[in-house]
């Protein structure tokens, strides 16, 4: 246990709530994306967070040593994942993206992704990183109290 | 000798409060980084509820009536629970939820905790500093 674990996790949480907000933003600048190097309208893209100790918690209370929780050391990104819900259509037989034949002739598939979630997202991620930034400021407060002592 | 003085058990006692605000700022700082993951429980600590049961029970042992011990298997009415025994205890929250993702981190409550626990930690390290002050007046 370091003297700046806690420094250390709160950057954790702020690393990952800026790599949420990077993705957001590059599902909204691709909200109107029709053709990708893959093929196919952009796909929206998340983030998958998780604890970085991934010890499996217990709930017996009378546990060994061993087994008993430990503190965490902040959070991590697994991966980012893409969203499989369907696409978009939007009727527009002039775009030069649009399904040529079959039923759904003149539709044009659109990205997945939904502005009004982005923006929820985009508050949620600047508001957990607001909180990362004010623990960062405790731990400030908390170690210059101990350089006081003794003077 | 030193350590049984009065002054000493509160330099003693303010150390391991100021250990334990550490421990909870760092459990505090990992509930906050975990605030969007979903399925984690927040982990809290306990150690001042059990500090006093430990102070307490030295406060009993006065009331407590002596036995009289002649073989060494007799054990006396009330042992004291030791304070230098007494370490902090990181609990996780499993029973509860407050959002779908299974997540029961509070934000509000974590920050205010933090809040809370900076200003412990600040008032202990000067009572702590004073103390000292007071230490080396009587050296001089």
């Amino acid at each position: 246990m370091g003297m700046f674990t806690a420094i250390n996790t709160s950057a954790s949480g702020l690393t990952a709530q800026r790599l949420r907000m990077d993705v957001i933003a590059n599902n909204i600048a691709n909200a109107n994306t029709t053709r990708t190097p893959e093929g196919g309208p952009y796909r929206r893209k998340r983030v998958i967070l998780m604890p970085t100790d991934s010890k499996v918690k217990y709930k017996l209370k009378f546990l060994p040593r061993k087994f008993r929780p430990v503190i965490g050391r902040g959070v991590r990104v697994l991966r980012i994942e893409e969203d499989n819900a369907p696409f978009r259509l939007v009727y527009d037989p002039t775009h030069p993206d649009a399904i040529k034949s079959g039923p759904k002739k003149g539709y044009v598939q659109m990205p997945n992704v939904n502005i009004v979630t982005e923006m929820v997202d985009m508050i949620s991620a600047s508001r957990s990183y607001e909180a990362n930034v004010a623990m960062v400021d405790h731990s400030k407060t908390i170690f210059n109290a101990a350089l006081e002592i003794g003077r | 000798m030193f350590l049984a003085s009065r002054m000493m058990k509160t330099d003693y006692l303010l150390e391991r409060a100021m250990d334990v605000a550490v421990i909870r700022h760092q459990v505090i700082a990992d509930n906050i980084a975990n605030a969007d993951t979903p399925g984690f429980k927040r982990s809290r600590v306990t150690f001042e509820s059990q500090l006093k049961r430990a102070l307490e029970s030295e406060e009993e042992m006065k009331k407590c009536p002596r036995a009289y011990l002649t073989n060494k298997k007799h054990i006396q009415f009330c042992k004291p629970l030791d304070y230098r025994k007494v370490h902090p205890k990181i609990d996780v929250d499993f029973d509860t939820n407050y959002r779908n993702d299974k997540n029961n981190v509070d934000i509000e409550k974590e920050i205010s905790d933090a809040v809370i626990n900076t200003l412990r930690y600040r008032a202990l390290s000067r009572r702590l500093s004073q103390n000292f002050k007071m230490l080396e007046t009587v050296m001089q």
